[in-house]
């Protein structure tokens, strides 16, 4: 593909100007269009594409997301137990009392994923009402954008916050490698920043907190979609790698702090910038290492 | 000090054992007190033996019958407790001997009063029975003297030992019925001194034995003069005595038998009975020692009563003595009744003064009415103190009358009349009132002052002119402060004391002040000897010149003159204030000494007169009444002694000093020996009069009762005062002694009697007194105990408030705690309430959790359905494989058939035509039977057939492969979906299985108690917050 794409002086043209979607609609059409979807190819092809484009995208997710089963004929009846699914947990959150009619939707499926992932029941009344500050439910917002059906919403919140689970799960074996990664980039960074006891794997540090809520807050929209993109066509180590290169972006500011709780407070705080700057770095990194 | 013949002063000698008495007793009279205190220790050491020095007893008997010494006396008081059976013999032979009966009667007088333990046996003893004695000298004897000291003797004895006496009871009456005897009909021979002697002794004796044993007296009386013949002798007898004493209630209540019986006075002491006695005395003066019980009440009333008399008032002692008078039927003995009383009444009220020296008792009020009814037979109607004047002149004599009535009033300007026996100067104010009442009381005033600066003149002391001028610079206190001093002494002086104001006020309304005639006397004095206004006070007893009794002696000569002198000097108040202008300067120099004394300046002046040099030191020392005094040889003694006397009448409530008298009494009987004349110097005399000025310090003016009998002990000075100035005083005084000794002795006797009389009463007092005391410390404690009982009353209501406080305070907080409890029954069905909607709950959620078991039921059955499904699938996948497997085989076999077919045919070519017959029969049988044989070669069209059938069956084989291919493509379509299929049932049942687990935990919290509370807040509210914002329910919870 590579020497195709050489040749392809419009294509490269695109790619260096920054539009890289002609070919992946065209790559992604045939794959989206078999019966039934082959979803590891389908992955493999959203990994390696540079961009999604952003039609295909809900499918894309759903499908890789399991959400919508790849054979079309089991989409009805999977459809269906899914919405029945939802409506069942739901009611049962209205049964528990935890949910009302004014309680937002993303706090309805993020209790549902709670309680269907069994977390809702080791958790107590005060655990409970905090979890209308969740931030998980940014990620459910960037959903809801993404989005019409509830079951489409409620699951797809469901398997992408199964996934950052996952991926804070893997995040303290990530650390070394994470760190690497940075020293190689820029040592002194590394080093302070060791120094600093920021790159932790605990519950208040910010690659957690950057972690649990998929970026939604931290990078801008497109980012975080690009990021869920590769997220869900199973390229975990993105993850890190854009924390590295949030990292970086930050590497003046974080130098010049003394304190971690500084340091922490400032990582905490990101404001997202306009660019996607941050992603790509990390995109052309999460690139690089596939390639080498 | 010497007395008698042992007088003389000896030198000291060493001390010698008891073996020469005569030694000793001359160093027993020696002058060094001390020495003779220890010569009468020594002298009681040897009395004090076991068995008692019985030769040393009758030695000292007889040592002071022969020389009547005091001191011997004293040892002889103080011993005879061991010895009292010799002594008794030795007193009964004293009684025994004529010419020793009337010492022994004295030492028997002595040991009576004194009442030792041994005393009983005079009384008990068989014999020698010294009562027997007594019985019979009074029966037997002709001396008046020994029969009037055995009869006071008895008359003491009598109260002492009344059960003993029973025993003589006749005796008693037959004694009583001599002394009546004798009384009536006095003999010749007999002197008026004796006669008033044996009438107070026989009255005495009467009242005694008449309270003590009055129905026996009765029966007696009936008895022995019961006849008609006997009775002009009752009459003249017995009836005035009877008259004169109370009804006795035991003559009605008792009888002979239970009077004499010894539980009448089983209770009794000796002067419980002495002052029942005295209670049945109709005597005023007798009765009176029973006032002291009445205290103030009855003074007052009897004040009222005087004062309700009005200027009769001096004659209320007149009347009561008059009733006396009447009885005894004798003028002289008038006056001794009087005395007697007098001295009975007023030392009975001093000595309970004495007594209780800082209160009197509380009066007992009713004694008061009964004096108030027996008095009216007392006041008689006035003519009677004519009489009592003549008897006073009867007893003083005719010569003497007029002067002693105007001396009668002499008395300190504070000791003002209200003295019921100044007859004598009631006799001159009512002659004064007669002609003018009020000048007669202006007399009287005046006449009293003229005395008192006579007096004082006499005196000579500038303490007196002082005095005058002191109370003439401040007249109007003089009765406050002799109030002030008068109550000091007893309730029964507090008449004097209010009398005297309406007495003086007068006075200074219609004369002028009184103290302008106060002066007058003393400018008489003056005119008399210039020495006493110029200042030199008067000195020198032996000085027969004094101003005062040169005054009385003019005034003696002449009544009128007397009265006229008064007169003038009432109209001479300019000289006099000018006179007391002149006095002034004595005040200056004088008042600190006056000012102290005001009140004995008359006793003063009285106990300055010269004869007091005779009674010697002893009486310096003991400080007798001026009395004694006045009883000594001196030509104008008389006078002085009658002024002196008839102003103690007028004076009797005055305070006395009776133990001063008790020390003076022996020196009484001294007089009766000859006075040493060298003893009595001028220079001597100043210390005498200060002895007794410091006497009278204490009160001493007493009037006694018997002093008036010295008035008629002395007999009629021998001379004219002026005729004697000649004689030496010593010789006086010795002849006048050796003339009065057995007067004297009488009265002394008379004394001693009085002053037991005064001691029991004051035994009585202080018993009294004491009663008082616990009764007033009882009221002190009952009040004190009213007052806690206040206190804790007060206390008590406080409590009661506070416990109706508490008690409001347990109500409000009942009703509080009805209130709660009310409020908790609200709330506990509130509560069960609340309850029951969470169990409505519960079993809603029951009911979903069946719901939610139904679904899952459901939902197994829809697995169950999808795993059929799945196995369905599967068996037709496996039944697919199989057949494509079969397919395989029939394909292999296809293509073995056709390459044997190909292989047949190319046989068949080359032996169609041989055997074209043995082709059809191995086309149908066995294959590989055909095949055996070689086939025949292939000709070219067998060859091109085969081709055929070889591109057909490739061509079958590759649509074959093609089919299994698109199978194959089914199949795993089939399968992904089928497996999506199934993971997505497989999710559901895991969120289905989530909820359940959910409900199932939720379910248990709600069910078990521990869990409800951990969970129970999203139970009953819609949310947790909902539930968690009704605290209700929470309590609700907490309560649950």
């Amino acid at each position: 593909m590579n020497s195709a794409d050489e040749r392809n002086f419009r294509s490269q043209y695109y790619g260096k100007v920054g539009f890289r979607r002609g070919d992946e609609k065209r790559s992604l059409e045939p794959l989206l269009g078999e019966v039934p979807v082959d979803a590891g190819r389908l992955a493999q092809a959203v990994r390696t594409a540079l961009q999604l484009p952003a039609m295909y995208r809900p499918l894309v997710w759903k499908l890789l997301l399991k959400v919508q089963p790849c054979h079309p004929e089991a989409a009805e009846f999977v459809t269906a137990r899914r919405r029945e699914t939802c409506d069942d947990t739901e009611h049962m959150l209205r049964l528990l009392g935890h949910v009302t009619d004014d309680t937002p939707p993303a706090l309805v499926h993020w209790l549902g994923w709670l309680l269907n992932s069994g977390r809702l029941v080791t958790m107590d009344a005060a655990q409970i009402d905090d979890q209308s500050s969740a931030p998980q439910l940014q990620v459910a917002e960037l959903v809801a954008d993404l989005f019409d059906g509830a079951a489409e919403r409620c699951w797809v919140s469901w398997r992408l916050w199964t996934l950052a689970a996952g991926a804070l799960k893997l995040l303290p074996g990530q650390l070394p490698w994470l760190t690497a990664q940075l020293e190689r980039e820029q040592p002194a960074l590394a080093a302070h920043l060791s120094q600093l006891g920021v790159l932790s794997a605990e519950r208040d540090s910010p690659l957690r907190h950057w972690a649990e809520r998929l970026f939604c807050g931290i990078l801008p929209g497109s980012s975080v979609e690009r990021l869920v993109d590769r997220l869900v066509a199973g390229a975990e180590r993105i993850l890190p790698l854009t924390a590295v290169s949030l990292l970086l972006t930050h590497s003046r500011a974080l130098m010049a702090c003394t304190d971690p709780a500084d340091a922490r407070r400032l990582l905490l705080h990101v404001q997202p910038e306009d660019t996607d700057r941050v992603f790509n770095w990390a995109l052309d990194s999460w690139t690089k290492l596939n390639k080498v | 000090m010497s007395v008698g013949g042992g007088g003389g002063v000896r030198p000291p000698s060493p001390a010698e054992p008891l073996d020469d008495p005569g030694l000793m007793f001359r160093r027993l009279e020696q002058a060094d007190t001390d020495e003779a205190g220890h010569i009468k220790e020594l002298f009681r050491e040897n009395l004090r033996g076991p068995t008692g020095e019985a030769w040393l007893l009758n030695g000292l008997i007889d040592y002071y019958v022969s020389t009547g010494s005091a001191r011997c006396l004293e040892i002889l008081l103080t011993c005879g407790d061991g010895n009292s059976r010799a002594l008794i013999e030795r007193l009964h032979q004293l009684l025994k001997s004529p010419e020793q009966r009337g010492a022994g009667l004295r030492l028997l007088g002595y040991y009576v009063r004194k009442h030792p333990v041994w005393l009983r046996k005079i009384v008990t003893q068989p014999s020698p029975s010294i009562v027997k004695d007594l019985f019979r000298i009074i029966k037997s004897e002709c001396e008046v003297q020994c029969i009037i000291s055995a009869a006071l003797i008895l008359v003491i004895l009598m109260p002492m030992f009344p059960v003993a006496l029973v025993d003589f009871i006749q005796d008693l009456f037959q004694v009583l019925s001599r002394l009546t005897q004798m009384v009536s009909s006095p003999s010749t021979h007999l002197s008026q001194t004796h006669q008033l002697h044996l009438h107070v002794a026989t009255y005495s004796y009467f009242v005694r034995v008449y309270a003590m044993y009055p129905c026996n007296l009765l029966s007696y009386l009936r008895q022995h003069y019961g006849q008609r013949d006997s009775l002009p002798v009752f009459n003249r007898t017995i009836r005035p005595l009877l008259q004169h004493v109370r009804m006795h209630p035991l003559l009605v209540t008792g009888s002979n038998s239970t009077e004499t019986s010894p539980h009448r006075w089983q209770r009794k002491e000796t002067h419980d009975i002495v002052a029942e006695c005295s209670h049945f005395s109709l005597d005023i003066l007798e009765a009176s020692a029973m006032d002291n019980l009445s205290g103030p009440l009855w003074s007052l009333s009897a004040h009222d009563e005087a004062d309700a008399l009005g200027p009769t008032d001096v004659g209320l002692g007149d009347q009561e003595v008059l009733g006396i008078h009447d009885i005894l039927c004798s003028p002289a003995t008038f006056a001794a009744r009087s005395a007697a009383g007098e001295a009975e009444g007023g030392t009975g009220c001093e000595t309970a003064v004495e007594a209780t020296p800082e209160s009197t008792p509380a009066p007992t009020p009713t004694v008061t009415p009964q004096r108030d009814l027996e008095n009216p037979p007392l006041l008689r109607p006035t003519s009677a103190s004519v009489q009592a004047s003549h008897a006073l002149a009867a007893l003083v004599g005719p010569k003497q009358t007029t002067p002693t009535t105007t001396d009668s009033t002499p008395t300190s300007p504070q000791k003002k009349p209200a003295a019921p026996f100044r007859f004598i100067e009631s006799d001159h104010s009512q002659q004064q009132q007669q002609q003018h009442p009020f000048s007669g009381r202006l007399g009287q005033v005046l006449t009293e002052r003229a005395d008192s600066g006579g007096g004082a003149a006499g005196g000579g002391g500038q303490q007196e002119r002082a005095a005058l001028v002191e109370e003439a610079a401040a007249p109007a206190p003089l009765p406050s402060v002799s109030g002030l001093r008068d109550r000091r002494t007893s309730g029964k002086l507090s008449p004097i004391k209010l009398k005297l104001a309406p007495v003086v006020s007068p006075v200074q309304f219609a004369e002028g002040p009184p103290p302008v005639t106060r002066p007058v006397p003393r400018t008489s004095g003056t005119s008399g000897s210039s020495s006493a206004s110029g200042g030199a006070p008067w000195r020198g007893p032996g000085t027969p010149s004094r101003p005062a009794t040169g005054d009385w002696s003019d005034g003696a000569a002449d009544h009128s003159a007397e009265d006229r002198e008064v007169s003038d000097l009432t109209r001479l108040q300019p000289p006099t204030a000018a006179t007391s202008g002149n006095l002034t300067p004595f005040a200056s120099t004088t008042a600190q000494l006056t000012q102290a004394h005001p009140l004995r300046l008359p006793v003063t002046a009285a106990a300055a007169i010269p004869c007091r040099s005779a009674t010697g030191d002893r009486e310096e020392e003991d400080s007798p009444p001026p009395v004694l005094a006045a009883s000594l040889p001196q030509s104008r003694l008389d006078f002085d002694l009658v002024r002196h006397m008839t102003r103690y009448y007028s004076q009797h409530v005055l305070p006395s000093r009776q133990h001063r008298r008790t020390s003076s009494c022996p020196d009484v009987a001294a007089l009766t020996e000859p006075a040493p004349a060298p003893a009595v110097t001028p220079a001597r005399q100043p210390p005498t009069r200060r002895s007794d000025t410091g006497c009278q310090t204490e009160d001493t003016h007493h009037p006694s009762a018997y002093e008036h009998l010295l008035t008629v002990a002395l007999p009629p000075p021998p001379a004219v005062p002026h005729q004697q100035v000649t004689l030496s005083p010593h010789q006086l005084l010795r002849e006048h002694v050796s003339q009065t000794m057995p007067n004297a002795r009488l009265m002394h006797e008379l004394l001693l009697y009085e002053r037991y009389k005064r001691e029991v009463h004051a035994h009585r007092n202080r018993r009294l007194f004491d009663r008082t005391r616990a009764t007033r410390r009882l009221e002190e404690e009952n009040r004190e105990l009213k007052r806690q009982v206040e206190v804790m009353s007060v206390d008590v209501a406080e409590c009661n408030r506070q416990l109706q406080l508490v008690k409001r305070q347990a109500v409000r907080a009942g009703e509080e705690h009805r209130a709660a409890a009310l409020r908790l029954e609200h709330r506990a069905a509130e509560e069960c309430r609340l309850r029951e909607q969470l169990e409505a709950r519960l079993e809603e959620q029951r009911r979903a959790s069946d719901q939610l078991a139904a679904q899952l039921r459901q939902q197994d059955e829809q697995l169950q359905q999808a795993r059929c499904q799945l196995l369905d699938t599967e068996r037709q996948l496996a039944y697919s494989q199989e057949k494509a497997l079969r397919k395989s085989e029939l394909e292999a076999r296809v293509l073995e058939l056709e390459r044997r077919l190909l292989m047949v045919g190319q046989l068949r070519q080359p032996v169609s035509g041989v055997a074209p017959s043995a082709a059809d029969p191995a086309a149908g049988g066995d294959p590989w039977a055909q095949l055996e044989p070689p086939p025949p070669p292939p000709d070219e069209e067998g060859r091109r057939r085969a081709e055929a059938v070889a591109s057909g069956l490739e061509q079958q084989l590759r649509d074959r492969e093609l089919t299994i291919s698109e199978l194959r493509r089914l199949m795993e379509a089939m399968r992904v979906r089928h497996h999506e299929q199934i993971q997505a049932m497989d999710e559901r049942y895991q969120a289905v299985k989530q909820h359940l687990q959910m409900a199932e935990t939720r379910l248990l919290r709600v069910s078990e108690p521990g869990g409800q509370r951990s969970n129970g807040a999203e139970l009953p509210a819609p949310t947790g917050k909902a539930a968690r914002a009704d605290p209700g329910t929470w309590d609700l919870r907490d309560a649950i």
